[in-house]
């Protein structure tokens, strides 16, 4: 446990270095991996998820990716897009008129 | 006497799809693994589970990313989610 507090310490001093703001840190649990994944001569099965708020320029993406890859502790790495939640707009299924489409088309 | 243009006001309210107000997130595995077959662990199409497109769409790149970062069982179904309710029209 000490060591998962000291990888997450790592990754967060890095991301703080290259000028990235940390919003916020969440721990989504350790469970058993879904599948086996070999990562530096090793075979994990368990694995800690850890999820981090960022607000940082792409620019960091890349060398992130590869100071990431070099941690030996980190099995696997990835950047994602902030999720914007907008489903208030969902208007259900409109019925697709083929008939006009084939016309038009014509 | 000529008929009144009006919109027909019998229509019915559109068909929603079971998924037409709920945010799909890569992280919760248990909703994911609904469309996805419990054999082979492939994704469900359009005509076996009837969402719209935007949420299908959304589903499956969902799917796609949870494969990716080691949220999801690629393979087969997570054995914890077989007993969950049906969702897809699948003849097994």
């Amino acid at each position: 446990k000490p060591e998962t507090a000291a990888v997450l310490k790592r990754t967060v001093e890095a991301l703080m270095e290259r000028g990235a703001i940390v919003r916020n840190l969440e721990n989504l649990g350790e469970r058993s991996l879904p599948y086996k994944i070999s990562k530096h001569n090793e075979r994990h099965r368990r694995g800690g998820y850890f999820l981090i708020d960022l607000e940082a320029p792409p620019s960091i993406v890349s060398t992130m990716m590869d100071h990431l890859g070099r941690d030996i502790d980190v099995i696997r790495r990835a950047f994602i897009k902030y999720p914007v939640s907008k489903t208030e707009e969902c208007s259900g299924i409109i019925p697709v008129n083929n008939e006009d489409k084939l016309i038009a088309k014509k | 006497f000529q008929p009144i243009q009006m919109e027909n006001p019998y229509k019915e309210p559109p068909k929603r799809c079971v998924l037409c107000g709920i945010n799909v997130d890569y992280k919760n595995v248990q909703l994911l693994s609904q469309f996805v077959s419990p054999h082979t662990g492939c994704i469900y199409g359009r005509h076996i589970t009837g969402l719209c497109n935007k949420k299908q769409k959304e589903v499956t790149k969902a799917i796609k990313r949870a494969h990716i970062f080691g949220f999801m069982p690629v393979m087969y179904k997570n054995p914890s989610f077989l007993t969950d309710p049906k969702i897809c029209n699948v003849k097994y």
